[in-house]
């Protein structure tokens, strides 16, 4: 399953989309979602089996490129969203 | 296996202050109209939809609570609210509206892998 979020790490829709996960989904943070990348100590990032990346246009565009590349954080072009989009049968917007 | 073409429909918004319960009522009802199977979980501040007390709001702003009282028409029988999210709310299940299933948040994950189709409001 893909989650994709576009909501601060604190805000009801993070907060509700990590209630629903399942071993195996992939999160997309795309838009406000990149702000994660703000804070290693999200619940998201302690989660195992699941992979979360961020948009690395969003990332740029708010100026967090260069914290999310030191943290480590995988950064994944448009095309690698679209990707994703077609291996996932079940796609889930927090928006 | 998920059922087939069973829409899970989520609604995590509060009446009033946006369109969004309006449109997730709205399509979970189209849905059920079109003969598929729909079931709905409020979560968050959409739990606040399902006050049996509510009135309508300021002149010109209709109450969803009709809405809400429509589903089971529609066949749509499974109103799902995790008993935490009440616990958050300090709202006691009595003061929701008839035919709300709780179910811990815990279930959540595998009731999300259970549908084809999870659609967010």
């Amino acid at each position: 399953m893909l989650h994709i979020l576009n909501k601060p790490p604190h805000s009801d829709a993070a907060v509700q989309m990590l209630s629903t996960l399942s071993g195996n989904d992939t999160i997309v943070l795309i838009e406000d979602g990149v702000q994660a990348a703000l804070h290693p100590e999200w619940q998201g990032w302690a989660t195992n089996e699941v992979s979360i990346f961020l948009l690395v246009e969003d990332a740029i565009s708010r100026g967090i490129h260069s914290i999310a590349v030191a943290h480590g954080l995988p950064l994944i072009e448009v095309d690698d969203f679209v990707v994703l989009t077609e291996q996932n049968e079940q796609i889930i917007s927090w928006y | 296996m998920t059922e087939p073409n069973e829409r899970l429909v989520v609604i995590r918004h509060a009446p009033y202050s946006s369109n969004e319960l309006r449109e997730g009522l709205d399509v979970a009802l189209v849905a059920a109209a079109f003969g598929q199977a729909v079931s709905l979980l409020f979560l968050g501040q959409g739990v606040l939809a399902l006050l049996k007390e509510q009135k309508a709001g300021a002149p010109g702003q209709k109450s969803t609570l009709p809405t809400i009282d429509m589903l089971e028409m529609y066949d749509i029988e499974t109103i799902l609210v995790p008993t935490e999210t009440l616990q958050n709310f300090n709202i006691t299940a009595d003061q929701l509206v008839d035919g709300v299933t709780l179910l811990p948040i815990s279930d959540l994950p595998d009731l999300f892998q259970r549908y084809d189709y999870v659609l967010n409001f």
